[in-house]
């Protein structure tokens, strides 16, 4: 469905490039759904935008997304239109600033399907409203979204994205902003769509929890590149990558014996590690080498760290 | 008790139109609790549940509606100025965007010392540089950062000078409102670890508001669970993390997800279902019953009371 490969995102900062994701590579089967994980700065939401064609006016994407065989980077701006909204979807973080005000939210979902009659594109909105557990739908759907609750608008979005059946749904950080009980909800409804659909979905995220919930295989990204890929449940039972057992490890748990601290990773993340040679999780990394430093690690068989696989 | 809550309630006023009054509307119920020296109460509950009010009540920022705080057996509300004054310095608060609460034009050198102009008003700029210093290597950053502005920090860094601008009147009671839940997770097991730390060396009291229950399992001795601006189940952490009493606890346990798919796949399609009554009209019984599968008719009628159960306060009767 989506093959990535080598993907770069540069911005031009006062004159010069920094690179923001570097060689990114990453693919998803039909009705697979693949969770990106990663801190603030990982690169992880710029990988989405620059598959849309949303980067920042001053940012470049290189390498191949190949969608469907087309790639999505080099595509004519009228050829990626015909697929933003219909094959390829995507909901954001804020569902708030994602719809307009000043619509009411059943318009704004008809005009997905602007090429049915009216009538009938209103009717289809109501249906997936439904969908998507809106209770009251018919009604609501002649409310604006500040009359939604955050959970509600999410669901809207979420609506919106599926109406085009799209094949392929992108979703940046999509319960970030959500209560716990509504973000159980929202991760069950993208669940069911993987699975009666067939959709695809790659899902960007901070919270492991939410991969362990959703998610058939994971990508871990650092620095703006690709520390370890694996299938969820190998990587949440064998980390292999310094990183990934890292993080595993400081993500609270309800289940497991309480220490008296947390397991934490030293230091903090350096800005622009994708620009610089070596591993970007060098200088918080307990098994660091002199060669770490110097050489950027190739991902080989779903994992960069020499000092693991040697 | 350093801090100690009796039948609080907290009310905003709620504009109702041109001629008529506003009249208040009543967002936290209620509450009671005891905190001692060197003790962490974690406050739990939903967006809009009324912990992050709560948490301003017992600063004394938002006025009692009903009821009483009580700091050190005294009640703020009957303080005389100056006596409230040095009180408040022994009250601080933490908060949950660490760059938007430092003042973007000040350096973090001005952002610390300025809770000293206004508790020790005659200290020199010497020794308030000192004690910021001081306070700043306590939380793990060197006196380097003295210089920055906070568009300079990371947010672990600028979550740190909250800290740090919190503890540099030398407190006894820091109310921490959602300190880490905008951090990293890298970041935040650093932060959550440095307040423990801190209570330790320092004995502070800390009322901990979080929607993770994963992070108030490590920070709480005694748990408060909130929903729509009532208590629906009070006990300690331990017996609450081994089996939460209220259907509403329980459901919260459920949906935080475990970092374990093998766990969270019987976990799926089993979310919580149902709406969260609005604030501005809640139901006349149980506020958890619109979303409870077991509530029953009397539910939806009459409010349960928080009642004794085990070492636990739960406002269920089933």
């Amino acid at each position: 469905m989506l093959e990535i490969k080598g993907l770069t995102v540069d911005f031009r900062v006062e004159g010069r490039m920094v690179r923001a994701v570097d060689g990114v590579s990453l693919s998803i089967a039909k009705g697979q759904v693949m969770g990106l994980v990663g801190e603030s700065g990982s690169g992880k939401s710029q990988v989405l935008y620059a598959l849309m064609g949303l980067l920042a006016e001053n940012g470049r994407a290189g390498g191949q997304a190949l969608f469907q065989g087309q790639d999505l980077l080099t595509m004519a701006p009228r050829a990626l239109d015909l697929l933003r909204g219909k094959r390829i979807a995507m909901i954001f973080q804020d569902p708030m600033t994602a719809l307009n005000p000043y619509q009411r939210v059943g318009d704004q979902l008809a005009e997905v399907l602007f090429h049915l009659p009216k009538a009938q594109a209103w009717e289809r909105a109501v249906a997936m409203l439904e969908r998507v557990k809106i209770p009251d739908a018919a009604a609501r759907a002649r409310r604006y979204p500040h009359e939604f609750s955050g959970g509600m608008r999410q669901r809207v979005m979420i609506a919106m994205a599926l109406l085009a059946e799209p094949d392929l749904l992108l979703a940046d950080e999509p319960t970030t902003a959500l209560d716990v009980t509504i973000q159980a909800q929202i991760l069950d409804l993208l669940g069911e769509l993987a699975a009666e659909t067939q959709t695809a979905i790659l899902i960007v995220t901070h919270d492991l929890g939410v991969v362990a919930r959703l998610c058939d295989r994971v990508t871990v990204l650092y620095g703006g590149r690709v520390m370890e890929e694996a299938g969820a449940e190998a990587l949440f039972e064998a980390p292999r990558h310094p990183y990934s057992q890292g993080l595993l490890a400081a993500t609270p748990r309800m289940e497991a014996p309480l220490a008296p601290r947390m397991t934490t990773i030293p230091g903090t993340p350096r800005a622009g590690a994708a620009s610089l040679p070596g591993c970007p999780f060098a200088p918080r990394c307990a098994l660091v080498t002199d060669r770490c430093r110097k050489e950027t690690p190739q991902l080989i068989e779903g994992i960069a760290c020499r000092e693991v696989t040697r | 008790m350093i801090l100690e809550a009796r039948n609080l309630s907290v009310a905003y006023p709620l504009p109702r139109g041109l001629i008529s009054r506003p009249a208040p509307l009543t967002v936290v119920h209620d509450v009671s609790f005891r905190l001692e020296r060197g003790k962490t109460l974690g406050i739990v509950g939903e967006s809009g549940c009324g912990k992050s009010t709560l948490g301003r009540a017992l600063l004394h920022l938002l006025p009692a509606a009903k009821g009483e705080v009580l700091w050190a057996g005294e009640n703020p509300a009957q303080m005389a100025p100056e006596t409230l004054r040095k009180a408040r310095a022994k009250r601080q608060i933490i908060f949950q965007d660490p760059i938007a609460a430092l003042d973007p034009r000040m350096t973090v050198l001005k952002s610390l010392t300025r809770p000293l102009a206004t508790f020790e008003p005659g200290i020199t700029r010497a020794e308030s540089r000192d004690r910021a210093a001081e306070v700043l290597q306590r939380t793990g950053l060197s006196a380097d950062y003295l210089a920055r502005y906070p568009h300079e920090l990371s947010g672990g860094q600028a979550q740190r000078v909250g800290i740090a601008r919190a503890l540099i009147a030398r407190p006894e009671v820091i109310i921490c409102d959602e300190p880490v839940s905008a951090l990293d997770v890298s970041i935040q097991a650093q932060v959550v670890n440095l307040l423990l730390d801190l209570q330790e060396d320092l004995g502070l009291a800390l009322v901990f508001i979080s929607h993770n229950l994963a992070v108030v399992r490590q920070m709480a001795d005694e748990v408060m669970v909130m929903c729509l601006g009532r208590v629906v189940e009070q006990a300690p952490a331990e017996a609450f993390h081994l089996s939460p009493q209220h259907p509403y606890s329980q459901a919260l346990r459920q949906a935080v997800p475990e970092p374990d798919p093998l766990a969270e796949r019987s976990r799926r399609g089993k979310a919580l279902q149902g709406e969260l009554p609005s604030v501005h009209a809640p139901p006349p019984g149980c506020v958890f019953a619109s979303r409870c599968d077991r509530a029953r008719p009397e539910c939806r009628t009459t409010r349960p009371e928080l009642a004794p159960r085990g070492a636990a306060l739960v406002a269920c009767p089933y």
